[in-house]
């Protein structure tokens, strides 16, 4: 379960912190693998991953001045990242155009097993629809319901409902 | 695979993305630079030059060519791009509604759902308006040789784009049905 004590101090660090671009950056450190892990859930290929976190950081620099730390800054960083790949759709391109999303990972010499393992858990992710794979993955990080809840915008209670019928799903997909 | 596993896949995947954050240097210098737009941006400035356009357009047909077009193609083409100027200025107006920071994540996606098939149904209103527009030029420059060649040429040309959208149309189609 997500703690509230880390997230403080990261929240006093970013309202005391005039310089707005000292701020982003110290921003993207702190939550720039989360960003990159949200943007690879949410493609397809390299190419969808290079534009969703582009789009993601831009999002998040253009929210820095509205963001006054009212809210813990991980959720804040979690929902600019899902929704800017909810709402994103593909571009149109061609298939020589298009490099698998395996690629970008680091590769060690025990790593092919687990390239296998990440790529199931993305295919069987990627079959559900843009909230529910947005709902499965603050699940699969361990965030509280009342977290998600106020992430997805949904009552908590519809939380719990959405989460049966998407591990349902998940199963029913896997047997497949 | 079960969802245990998928928790350490996860994980994992966090794991393996760290060579990624060398990367992120040379974007954060393009974005504080202000060199990159997000796509939001460029999809509103789109609509928004395409809409001040369109309600120019109205002005220079009834102006510039109150000789040569009869009244009724000057009235139907007015009206093509006023419809098209309003659904323009509707569309941006509703992407730059979607607040990525502070609206759920099930809003964001309902709105930009709505929007993207929004966008595709005035495409197709606009597509069917341009052939009686397009008939009543002709009627109204038809004695013209080389004026009839330049709409033919037009005419295919359009038939190839309005094709191409189309195809998009359904491409994207089964992926909007989905989310609804």
């Amino acid at each position: 379960m997500k703690t509230a004590s880390n997230e403080s101090e990261n929240k006093i660090k970013m309202t005391t912190d005039n310089d707005i671009n000292h701020r982003y950056r110290l921003l993207i450190d702190q939550y720039g693998k989360l960003i990159n892990k949200v943007c690879y859930m949410y493609a397809d290929c390299i190419e969808d991953f290079e534009d969703l976190r582009q789009e993601t950081f831009i999002n998040l620099w253009r929210g820095m001045d509205s963001f006054r730390g009212d809210a813990e800054i991980t959720t804040w960083v979690y929902r600019v990242a899902l929704n800017s790949c909810v709402s994103f759709f593909r571009k149109n391109r061609k298939h020589k155009d298009i490099t698998p999303l395996d690629h970008i990972l680091e590769h060690a010499a025990d790593d092919i097993d687990r390239d296998s393992q990440i790529n199931e858990m993305h295919r069987l992710i990627n079959r559900l629809d843009r909230v529910e794979k947005a709902l499965i993955l603050l699940w699969l990080d361990e965030y509280p319901y009342d977290t998600i809840a106020s992430i997805l915008g949904i009552p908590r209670n519809t939380v719990a409902s959405k989460l049966h019928r998407i591990k349902e799903k998940l199963i029913r997909y896997s047997n497949q | 695979m079960d969802l245990e596993q998928m928790k350490q896949q996860l994980n994992n995947l966090n794991r393996r993305l760290d060579s990624l954050e060398e990367q992120n240097s040379s974007l954060i210098n393009r974005i504080e630079s202000g060199r990159i737009n997000s796509a939001q941006q460029r999809l509103i400035k789109q609509y928004r030059i395409f809409s001040c356009v369109g309600m120019m357009m109205p002005l220079v047909i009834i102006i510039f060519y109150k000789e040569i077009l009869p009244l009724p193609t000057r009235v139907c083409a007015a009206t093509y791009f006023l419809t098209a100027a309003i659904m323009d200025a509707y569309l941006a107006r509703g992407i730059k509604s979607i607040d990525y920071n502070t609206m759920g994540v099930a809003t964001v996606a309902k709105k930009a759902i709505y929007y993207r098939k929004r966008h595709h149904i005035f495409m197709g209103i606009l597509i069917a308006m341009c052939i009686p527009l397009i008939a009543s030029f002709f009627f109204a420059m038809g004695t013209e040789r080389f004026t009839v060649y330049g709409m033919i040429a037009g005419l295919i040309i359009g038939l190839a784009i309005g094709i191409k959208a189309y195809l998009n149309i359904m491409k994207n189609y089964r992926e909007l049905a989905i989310c609804d």
